[in-house]
């Protein structure tokens, strides 16, 4: 999960009106605005996230004809790669709060076993145990450490943060 | 944000997009507002392509292949769509080059040819038009130039040194907002609201001063 603190340099004052920043609404909002344009991206084959290597568009997949397949294929164009087959795990793909001052977004912890593995195996990579080439490239969508969403994943957070302190002073 | 002028060869079809107007900045600002709003630019015109939208205002964008096309693209991708995706080579070859006064924003590689098909920036393309590059004369359309002026506001906002002593004469709303705008540039009242509330050193600045209540 990528995990998002409200930075406290506020003045105490704005500081205590700002205690409870994220609450059920705000999830909602975030879902909407900041969730909404990472899978706008991931649909495109962009990555929402700023990888350290770099990459903005997702890898292709290295052999079409395995994979998404040629039976699929009405359901399942090879282009752009979108992490997209079933749906199933984007649909838990969203933002969580933690307390008044913490959201987290990614793959949610009561996910399935299956939906978690196979999130960590695209976000990650995976290797041939036997041969050490790729099995799966890594197609980023949820932010290591010392990485970041992208700009405009980043733009809508920083839209919707600005939207609830206005509201909250404004009482 | 205006476009000088285009490129168009065998290795590039690109616009110069003109970031800074005449704007003082310091050279780490300048870097920061290439670097962001060249990233957004790239992003947003990724996903107006794969939505079969132009992000140009008054962008022409066709949203159906030819049948011929069509049944070719499907055969190859499995996707029928008009989403200027066959290999995706082009898309991956879309990004931005640093300039004098801001960024070269286009395809840079084999594929710029085909990017001035879709966009015509020659004026010698048949092909029907697809526009995710701006002409000469052309903007974006208003979300996205709403968005490039945030992030152009919010890095001078980071970059330039707000002193408490710029709000001394102020005593009224009207005040305020006057010295905000002279500070980060003529916006509405909103939008200058938003902004000191992105950017929590302003915040504190007024809230030291006991200037918040008036925004």
């Amino acid at each position: 999960m990528f995990k998002v603190k409200i930075k406290s340099n506020l003045r105490t004052q704005i500081a205590n009106k700002l205690r409870n920043t994220v609450d059920s609404k705000f999830i909602s909002d975030v879902n909407a605005e900041v969730v909404g344009e990472a899978k706008r991206m991931i649909a495109s084959g962009s990555s929402p996230v700023k990888t350290s290597t770099g990459e903005r568009r997702f890898a292709k997949y290295k052999n079409e004809k395995n994979y998404p397949g040629q039976k699929d294929r009405r359901l399942k164009p090879s282009r752009p790669v979108n992490l997209f087959l079933s749906g199933e795990m984007l649909s838990f793909y969203k933002a969580m709060k933690v307390n008044g001052v913490r959201l987290s977004i990614g793959i949610l912890p009561f996910a399935p076993k299956k939906v978690k593995d196979r999130a960590v195996a695209n976000n990650e990579g995976t290797t041939n145990k036997t041969t050490g080439e790729v099995a799966i490239a890594a197609r980023r969508f949820v932010p290591l450490a010392g990485e970041s969403f992208t700009t405009s994943v980043m733009r809508k957070l920083k839209n919707v943060y600005a939207q609830r302190i206005k509201a909250l002073l404004s009482k | 944000m205006e476009v000088r002028k285009t490129t168009v060869n065998k290795l590039e079809t690109s616009a110069e997009i003109d970031l800074f107007e005449g704007r003082t900045l310091s050279r780490a600002a300048k870097e920061r507002i290439q670097d962001e709003v060249g990233n957004y630019l790239v992003e947003q015109t990724l996903t107006a392509m794969n939505e079969k939208k132009s992000p140009i205002a008054g962008g022409e964008y066709k949203t159906t292949l030819s049948p011929l096309y069509k049944k070719k693209k499907i055969a190859e991708t499995g996707s029928g769509e008009a989403n200027l995706e066959f290999s995706g080579d082009m898309k991956d070859e879309l990004g931005f080059i640093p300039t004098k006064n801001g960024i070269d924003l286009g395809v840079f590689g084999d594929r710029a040819p085909a990017a001035d098909g879709h966009n015509n920036l020659s004026g010698k393309s048949h092909l029907p038009e697809r526009r995710f590059l701006p002409d000469v004369g052309q903007d974006y359309k208003g979300p996205i130039k709403r968005e490039v002026d945030r992030i152009i506001a919010d890095i001078i906002a980071e970059e330039t040194k707000i002193k408490p002593s710029m709000f001394q004469n102020v005593e009224t709303k009207a005040a305020l907002y006057e010295v905000l705008a002279q500070i980060f540039g003529p916006m509405s009242r909103s939008e200058l609201k938003l902004l000191v509330y992105r950017n929590e050193s302003v915040l504190n600045i007024l809230e030291d001063q006991g200037l918040e209540g008036l925004l």
